[in-house]
């Protein structure tokens, strides 16, 4: 029989929001006129999300098209060329007539190995693909001792942001002495920017279950929690119905086939606090008490949730476990570098042609992932740095960018690996702004427990509050270093640790950026507002657009001819700016 | 326990072990006083506030040396220069958002830093003499400075953005008067330390350097050129301002203290410095002043008839000045200016003009002193200057002036004046007083000193010190002229340098105190204020224009008393709660914190002040969370948290609620460990203060845990509550709702504080002498009528164990009656004799420390954490880390959330659930066979009552389930629970049938879990002392001792301490008090602290007798239908012991003397006396020995610890009754401080 060919609508978060519902739907009525012709899926995201919607096209033997940008538009089209006539739309394709084909070239996908191909609410379409087969090795045919032996030759460390070993973190909470151990799974992506985690649980959750399972047999552990934010309504819907699947296949509950292993998974779904991504807080969070990270010693591994100890990995990591198990902990570490070893998700956004999901080898340089992965800046702009790890995380300028992405070389930069949000800037970003704005957040964020965190960032963000005002002073540099230096050197947790980081990379590397601010009351980027000087050039025709939107009639000038702007009384507000169609009004 | 380590701090080797903080090691070992805000040593660590942070050798970051433990090989730095400097960014971030003022601007702008807000509100409370010692911690010439002083506080008053500025001088002059008037309050000076220190001039400087060197120890000598001492203050102000005999007063009384005075010496001509040090003097404070007027600078001043406004002045008072008549001319707009101007006019000027070459808003002078003069008719010509005088006949006959204009503004601020071209006019006068500036008269300062350009002596800021060695300074000859209080203010810390310095060599200065202000965020306004109530100033009577001018007399009336409490209470209290004792405040001083460093936003929070006890003031709050970690961790009660993120973080109670309405017990030990004045108590005087206060430790008063406390205090009736260090007692500083604001009925204000006898039907206040002879005559009437078993004595369960001793010995010696009760008892309905056969006593047998180590406890009614919360919560705490526990209660109370096991049987059936408990473990051979065997007789009995009780009957009866009972037999069979507590409280009464304490102990001893280590009872009693009344023998069963009557050797002993036979008066009382009550035997009655009368069943009793005579602290029920009343001192002015619950004796102490004039223990001897019984123990420590003595001969201590008092040394199985009955006994509590206790708790939860 010939087999029946699918369709494959990306409905992630990313594809959801591009409109994938509605061209889902379009595919279901073009199915009742053509039951036959095929059948519509569901799978999550493929990590191309500036080209959703994503529709593949898959004719069962092993042959697939993947069409970007779908609209419900585009599928009567569709259904009529391709699927009913066999012949592929070239100019829709995604690796047609823009080229980009090269997205995957570099990609070696282990995390994000069932993403966007698979049905993420089958559970059979999972064990299909090698799913569920890890846990079973282990139950089999693994003592504890040998899972944890299998990761740490993994080279495998921490990713969400950390970067400890994460065999090593395991022994430990093997080694802690007591019963009723804990593992969970650090589910708070909380970073502006970052969807790495939610993609994954909401395209691939049962790796993530699967990788629990198998730490939990490793520790010890008999119950497990995923403290997921409540922002991911999609990835919790995914991870219940998952838990509830593998409760139906006997991976979870009592003595999982009959191997005697116990194991159960809860979710807790987070109210929104970004410091409750750091351990502590997290399971202060699930405890029912206030977010807040406390001192460690002692380590969650040996003191954790309940007091009991527990092992914390985030969802990144949990879903690399299942693909060592199978395929040996040396196959892993053949990729990356002598310090890194595997893959690392990075979640790209900013000034790059290419946003979204991309999963690269450690060891590829920055540069080679934003210009050969990700197609370069966007614009045809300047590439002028990355701010890697999220708003605790630093700015590397570009011409440090050809050092390999590994965690020793990230932070000999003042950056750090982070959890792998990566914004890429271009020569129209203010690197005080960016500083800016990152530290609003942090301060935001900030549980308020340590001084230094508490009232020091604030401060900072005063200063480059008053920076980007004009309104600094050269000694405001210095208590900006000095603030760093303390907020970094006293406060209990990574947020606060981290927090200055931003300000810390961007004066080291961009230091001119702040001087002109100071000194010439200019930003060079042409982004903060009091700082800019409006005025309109000879293009001008007169049209008087632009004085009749000024709302404090700074604008003034006959018909056709050239307007003038009193900067005295302009407000800085760009309305003619925007209004101007013939590039007359200029800001410097 | 950690293994021992070996770690290098701060460059020295030291081992320490494992498992303590860097802090904790550098505390213990005294290594270094790490500053911290967050760490309390009763918490776990919290870490926070960073300020304790240390360097570790190797790490780039610093780490919190509170959270922080040691670890072999670190090597620690606790003070390096990078550790200090974070310290003090810490500081300032936390001070960038702490919004607050430490001081009221007030006293910040007072050159003598005089606590003003602090006298202010003593004043308010009618305490004069404190608050006169209050102001002369810092100024000792408060009569002369409530005159002349020029009142830069009143300037900075902010009561001004409202209506005026408080009265702050009337109201110091009003208060120092008043000391004045009777015999005047005396500081405690350190003994003489025999150095002698020379002090050359005796103005406000040199009398200040004097008093606070004599009160250091030093010997000052005060050397004076003029024949009396005082200089300006006698010399240069006139009477009408400042009356010499209230100078010479505060003279007098600083001379007093040792100083030594020699007047008619003038410096360079009598003397010389170098002859002091050659004397033997081991410093000078040179305190000159400047006296010489200064040359007005103009043609011919030098006539007759131009004279200086200070040598005018001077002559004036040495009545040596000249005829003055006709018109005057002063030329100058200072003080000294009007001083002379005025006293022209007293002398007989007949037309005085004030010369000033700017307006009058210029004008130096006192604004007041500028409305007098007026007043006064003085002229005052503006905008012109003296140019010339013009002479005649060798006099001067009129003055040259021009006339001025203003120009622009020059250093001082002032606008300069500008000669106006060609307005030259002519004054014709008789006589021109110069007043333009005075200097100092440095001619025989002699070598070594240097003198400034303006003709001053050089003597460093702060220290005082001048260029010659041992020599110092202060005052006009180093200020040039300025105001009495800037020499006094001189004078102190001047004394401070030179006490150090003869003392140590050293000259420093002292360390600026830091200081938050509101005014470093934005200018203080009136809506930044406190509502306050509108109310204008009060000023000063003064004596009428007409009748001052021609005299010298005084001009300015002091306020009267009334005026003075009024205006007092204006006084907007700008200053902190704990302006003297905030940890925050000290650590800024001590880091030199800069509160501007960082500015930015803030946050402003209101004052909350909804809850009856507590005041939460968020702007103070610097988020260290100890607060919420003591409600969390300590009390398990949670009632304050963390809120928002970020920089709006604040600690308050969730959802916005108030405290009152969050689950708040009203504990208030927040407000002891809030390092800053976030949190403070809502002090009960309507002022708060703040004052510095005598720490008196003593023991609460309430309920029979025996709490430690302090009592902060200032005056007998003007104290407060926090708890005690905690290594000082059982409770670890806790305290509960009671015992921290239990003590402001005590202050209500509701006192009877005199004696009253019963006239014509109506309660007179009389005097003690009256008050007695009543007694005496009613006594005596009474004895001839009826026999002595016919009187009742009646003593509150409150009452110290020695006044207990002595009211038991008035009864039984003094009296001879055995009719001893406490209503308290009689009311409760208990059976406080409940295992005297069956243990020897009834008491507990457990102490604190075993009740807070147990691994299992069992809760028979009552409700611990409201009846006896501190031990309840320390139990709670063990109870969360793992001990078990079985709730036995009919309701749902508190502790049932933390049990292993609940049980709630029908109210009256607990005796019927605990026999079925015991059948079963009987049944199962779960008790100790081997325990019952050696300590117990009776048991065959017990058994065969047991075996009768059948399971399924008992949960019939009871509503609970067989299966739970077996649980519950389960649980107590458990043979790890090794350490096992019963917690009964005798007088927890609404839930209990008669016999559930004997069943209880039964139970205890099937289990042989009593009288041995870690296990036993815990009997408590709502009472304080309801341990030392059964001690201390005050009961008609018991002698002193604690053992019964039958007792022959000790009634034998009493006897022969007391003189007199015991055993007839013993042998009478065979029936029960209440039964000789109800028979109406009793005929007249003696009752301490107690108030039958407010109960149902007692009320009767008043009414009845034919005399009664009640002592209590309140005009109770009871107390209103007395013959006699005598009021008592208070549990606060008694010396002596309250025993605990367990037996432990503690000492109280009394805060000061009783405001009733005598303590109870007097009160019982001259009633003792009175009745003919003259011999006994006078002191309370006789008294106290005497009853150790017994007790010890008795055998008996407060708690059965390890042996039974039975004669036979066993434990008696007993037959008891356990009819499913339920006592309902009556809440109200008899004793008035309770029921006044109970009204303040009232409307908050508990």
């Amino acid at each position: 029989m010939k087999s029946m060919k699918t369709v494959h609508v990306g409905l992630g978060t990313c594809g959801i929001s591009a409109g994938g519902e509605r061209v889902y739907q379009a595919f279901q009525t073009e199915l009742n006129q053509h039951p036959e012709a095929f059948s519509i899926h569901e799978t999550g995201c493929i990590g191309m999300c500036y080209r959703e919607v994503l529709v593949e096209i898959r004719d069962g033997a092993g042959n697939s098209r993947l069409y970007g940008d779908v609209t419900p538009e585009r599928v009567s089209r569709i259904v009529a060329e391709d699927l009913l006539e066999g012949r592929s739309i070239d100019e829709w394709l995604v690796s047609g007539a823009r080229k980009e084909a090269d997205f995957f070239d570099k990609q070696v996908r282990i995390v994000l190995r069932n993403c966007g191909k698979i049905d993420p609410g089958s559970v059979e379409e999972y064990i299909a693909s090698g799913g569920y087969q890890a846990i079973a090795k282990v139950l089999d045919r693994m003592t504890p001792e040998e899972v944890i032996q299998e990761v740490l030759a993994s080279g495998l460390r921490g990713r969400g942001g950390g970067g400890f070993p994460t065999g090593a973190k395991w022994k430990f909470a093997r080694a802690a002495a007591g019963t009723d151990k804990y593992v969970i799974c650090n589910a708070d992506e909380g970073d502006p920017g970052a969807f790495m985690d939610r993609s994954v649980l909401e395209s691939d959750p049962h790796a993530v279950l699967e990788g629990m399972m198998i730490a939990a047999y490793a520790i010890g552990a008999d119950e497990g929690y995923i403290y997921c934010r409540a922002e991911y309504p999609k990835a919790i819907m995914r991870l219940r119905h998952a838990i509830a699947q593998a409760h139906a296949e006997g991976l979870l509950g009592g003595n999982i086939r009959g191997k005697g292993f116990n194991f159960e998974i809860h979710i807790k779904e987070g109210a929104g606090a970004f410091v409750c991504g750091e351990e502590t807080a997290l399971i202060a969070s699930i405890e029912g008490r206030r977010g807040m990270p406390r001192f460690r010693p002692p380590f969650p591994a040996n003191s954790g949730l309940w007091g009991k100890p527990t092992n914390i990995n985030n969802v990144e990591t949990f879903a690399n476990i299942a693909w060592i198990i199978l395929n040996g902990g040396a196959a892993f570490a053949a990729y990356g570098t002598p310090d890194s070893k595997g893959t690392k998700v990075f979640a790209m956004a900013g000034k790059v042609r290419r946003t979204g999901l991309v999963e690269v080898p450690m060891g590829l340089t920055i540069r080679s992932l934003v210009f050969d992965v990700c197609g370069g800046i966007a614009n045809d702009g300047d590439f002028k740095a990355v701010l890697m790890g999220g708003p605790a995380g630093g700015c590397i300028p570009a011409d440090l960018c050809d050092i390999p992405i590994d965690y020793q070389q990230l932070n000999k930069t003042g950056a750090i690996m982070g959890s792998g949000g990566l914004i890429v800037m271009d020569e129209t970003t203010c690197m005080v702004d960016v500083a800016k704005f990152f530290l609003s957040f942090t301060q935001e964020e900030s549980c308020g427990k340590c001084t230094f965190c508490r009232i020091g960032t604030k401060r900072m963000l005063e200063i480059l509050e008053r920076i980007t005002e004009g309104k600094g002073t050269e000694e405001d540099l210095d208590n900006l270093t000095e603030l760093s230096a303390q907020i970094k050197s006293a406060s209990l947790c990574g947020l606060g640790q981290n927090a200055p980081n931003p300000v810390v990379t961007t004066l080291q590397y961009f230091r001119q950026e702040y001087e002109a601010h100071i000194r010439e009351k200019k930003c060079p980027a042409h982004v903060c507002a009091p700082l800019l000087v409006y005025s309109i050039n000879d293009l001008c025709t007169g049209c008087g657009s632009c004085a009749r939107t000024c709302p404090t009639g700074a604008i003034s000038g006959e018909r056709k001819t050239v307007h003038v702007i009193d900067n005295d009384k302009c407000i800085k507000c760009a309305k003619c700016f925007t209004v101007c169609r013939f590039e007359a009004v200029t800001k410097e | 326990m950690g293994e021992m380590v070996t770690l290098t701090i701060n460059g020295q080797k030291i081992s320490a072990s494992s498992d303590q903080t860097i802090l904790q090691v550098c505390r213990t070992q005294k290594l270094d006083q790490i500053p911290t805000l967050c760490h309390d040593d009763n918490l776990p660590p919290f870490g926070s506030c960073f300020l304790c942070v240390v360097e570790l050798e190797g790490q780039s970051r610093m780490f919190p040396s509170c959270s922080t433990k040691v670890a072999a090989g670190m090597v620690i730095q606790t003070r390096s220069e990078r550790v200090k400097r974070a310290r003090k960014t810490c500081l300032e971030l936390l001070l960038s958002d702490h919004y607050a003022d430490c001081f009221g601007p007030c006293r910040l702008n007072c050159p003598a830093d005089v606590d003003i807000q602090g006298y202010m509100s003593l004043i308010n409370l009618g305490k004069f003499k404190e608050a006169v010692a209050l102001i002369k911690e810092k100024n000792p010439l408060p009569s002369v400075c409530g005159r002349v002083c020029t009142r830069k506080c009143e300037l900075n008053c902010r009561r001004a953005l409202v209506d005026d500025a408080v009265g702050i001088d009337f109201l110091k002059r009003y208060a120092a008067d008043k000391d004045m008037d009777g015999e005047m309050w005396r500081p405690e000076a350190k003994p003489n330390n025999g150095t002698r220190i020379a002090i050359v001039g005796s103005g406000p400087s040199g009398l200040s350097c004097a008093y606070y060197l004599a009160l250091e120890g030093y010997r000052p000598a005060i050397f004076e050129a003029l024949p009396e001492p005082g200089g300006m203050l006698r010399y240069g102000i006139p009477e009408y301002r400042l009356p010499k005999s209230v100078l010479d007063k505060e003279i007098e009384w600083i001379l007093d203290l040792g100083v030594t005075l020699e007047t008619g010496r003038a410096l360079g001509k009598d003397f010389t410095i170098d002859g002091l040090f050659e004397a033997g003097f081991k410093s000078v404070y040179v305190a000159l002043g400047a006296q010489i007027g200064k040359p007005m600078q103009v043609e011919n001043e030098a006539v007759e008839g131009v004279l200086s406004g200070v040598d005018f002045l001077r002559s004036v008072q040495m009545q040596t000045a000249p005829q003055i008549k006709g018109r005057v001319v002063v030329v100058g707009g200072g003080n000294t200016a009007l001083d002379a101007a005025r006293s022209a006019l007293r002398m007989g000027g007949d037309e005085i003009i004030l010369l000033y070459r700017r307006t009058r808003k210029e004008m130096p002078a006192n604004p007041l002193e500028i409305d007098a003069a007026e007043q006064e008719g003085i002229k005052m010509e503006f905008l012109a200057a003296p140019v010339r005088v013009n002479v005649a006949n060798d006099r001067m006959e009129s003055l040259s002036c021009i006339r001025m204009e203003l120009g622009e503004p020059d250093a001082s601020g002032r606008r300069r004046p500008i000669e106006v071209k060609g307005s030259e006019f002519t004054l014709h006068c008789d006589w021109i007083i110069s007043a333009t500036g005075q200097e100092a008269d440095l001619s025989g300062v002699g070598g070594g000193i240097k003198v400034t350009k303006w003709n001053t002596i050089q003597a460093n800021k702060g220290t005082f010190d001048t260029e010659r060695p041992g020599v110092f300074s202060g005052g006009d000859v180093v200020t040039g002229p300025a105001d009495a209080i800037d020499a006094i203010a001189a004078g102190r810390m001047a004394a401070r340098a030179i006490g150090k310095f003869v003392s140590t060599g050293i000259v420093e200065p002292l360390m600026d105190r830091f200081e938050s202000r509101r005014d470093h965020f934005h200018p203080v306004t009136a809506g930044d204020l406190p509502p306050l109530k509108l109310a204008q100033r009060h000023s000063a009577s003064e004596l009428p224009v007409l009748q001052r001018i021609k005299t010298f007399d005084e001009v300015e009336m002091a306020y009267d008393g009334r005026t003075a409490i009024e205006e007092s209470a204006r006084c907007a209290e700008c200053g902190c709660d704990v302006g003297l004792s905030c940890q925050l405040q000290d650590y800024c001083t001590e880091y030199g914190v800069d509160q501007s460093r960082f500015v930015g936003a803030y946050n402003k929070y209101k004052v909350d002040n909804r809850h009856p006890f507590v005041k939460i003031d968020s702007n103070k709050c610097i988020r260290c969370g100890r607060c919420v970690m003591t409600c969390a961790e300590i009390l398990n009660v949670a009632a304050l948290g963390f809120v928002n993120r970020g920089f709006r973080t604040i600690i308050k109670p969730a959802l916005d609620k108030s405290l009152q309405e969050s689950n708040c017990v009203s504990c208030g030990n927040c407000i002891d460990v809030c390092p800053t004045g976030a949190l403070t108590e809502k002090l009960p005087f309507g002022r708060s203060g703040p004052w510095m206060m005598k720490h008196v430790f003593s023991v609460c008063n309430y309920c029979s845990s025996g709490c430690n406390l302090t009592v902060q205090v200032k005056a007998p009736d003007l104290f407060y509550i926090n708890g005690a260090a905690p290594e000082l007692g059982p409770n670890r500083g806790e305290l509960c709702v009671r015992g921290r604001f239990g003590y402001q009925p005590y202050l209500s204000g509701k006192r009877a504080t005199k004696p009253m006898v019963r006239k014509a039907g109506q309660l007179v206040e009389v005097g003690w002498k009256e008050a007695f002879a009543a007694v005496a005559e009613g006594l005596q009437r009474i004895r001839e009528d009826h026999a002595p078993e016919q009187i009742l004595v009646s003593a509150s369960p409150k009452l110290s164990d020695e006044e207990l001793y002595l009211t038991g010995q008035f009864a039984r010696a003094a009296l001879g009656t055995n009719n001893l009760v406490s209503f308290h008892h009689l009311v409760r309905n208990a059976d406080y004799h409940a295992l005297d056969d069956m243990l020897g006593a009834t008491a507990a047998t457990v102490d604190a420390e075993e009740l807070a180590q147990a691994d299992l406890y069992l809760f028979i009614g009552g409700n611990p954490t409201a009846e006896t919360p501190v031990p309840a919560w320390q139990v709670k705490r063990r109870m969360r880390h793992g001990a078990q526990a079985i709730v036995i209660n009919s309701g749902e109370i508190d502790l049932t959330a933390h049990a292993t096991i609940t049980a709630d049987p029908r109210r009256g059936t607990v005796t019927k659930l605990l026999n079925g408990i015991m059948a079963e473990l009987l049944r199962r051979g779960q008790v100790d066979e081997e325990y019952i065997k050696t300590h117990t007789v009776h048991f065959e009995a017990l058994r065969t009552e047991l075996a009768k009780v059948k399971l399924n009957e008992v949960a019939k009866a009871t509503g609970v389930s067989e299966e739970r009972i077996r649980a519950i037999a389960d649980l107590l069979a458990n043979r790890s629970n090794k350490k096992f507590v019963a917690w009964y409280n005798m007088d927890s009464r609404i839930d209990c049938a008669p016999d559930d304490l004997k069943a209880l102990t039964t139970l205890l001893l099937l289990l042989g879990k009593i009288a041995v280590p870690g296990s036993g009872l815990a009997l408590f009693s709502w009472q304080s002392n309801h341990t030392g009344l059964r001690l201390a023998g005050f009961d008609h069963q018991l002698l002193p001792g604690g053992v019964p009557v039958t007792n022959a050797a000790q009634a034998e002993r009493v006897g022969r301490l007391w003189q007199t036979e015991l055993k007839n008066i013993i042998g009478k009382s065979d029936s029960s008090v209440e039964d000789l009550l109800n028979k109406d035997k009793i005929r007249a009655a003696f009752l301490f602290g107690e108030n039958p009368a407010a109960s149902d069943r007692f009320n009767g009793l008043v009414n009845n007798l034919e005399f009664l005579v009640v002592g209590d602290l309140f005009l109770s029920e009871t107390a209103q239908s007395a013959d006699v009343f005598l009021p008592l001192s208070s549990y606060f002015e008694t010396e002596g012991h309250l025993t605990n619950w367990c037996g432990t004796s503690q000492q109280i102490h009394a805060i000061g003397d009783p405001v009733n004039g005598m303590t109870t223990s007097e009160i019982i001897r001259a009633l003792a006396r009175l009745a003919g019984h003259p011999i006994m123990v006078e002191t309370h420590e006789g008294v106290s020995r005497e009853l150790e003595m017994l007790k010890l001969e008795a055998g008996s201590r407060g708690r059965l610890n390890g042996k039974f008092l039975t004669p036979d040394g066993k434990a008696h199985f007993g037959p008891y009754s356990d009819h499913a009955l339920a006592i309902n006994a009556l809440r109200t509590p008899v004793l008035e401080i309770d029921r006044r206790m109970n009204q303040l708790v009232a409307p908050i939860r508990v």
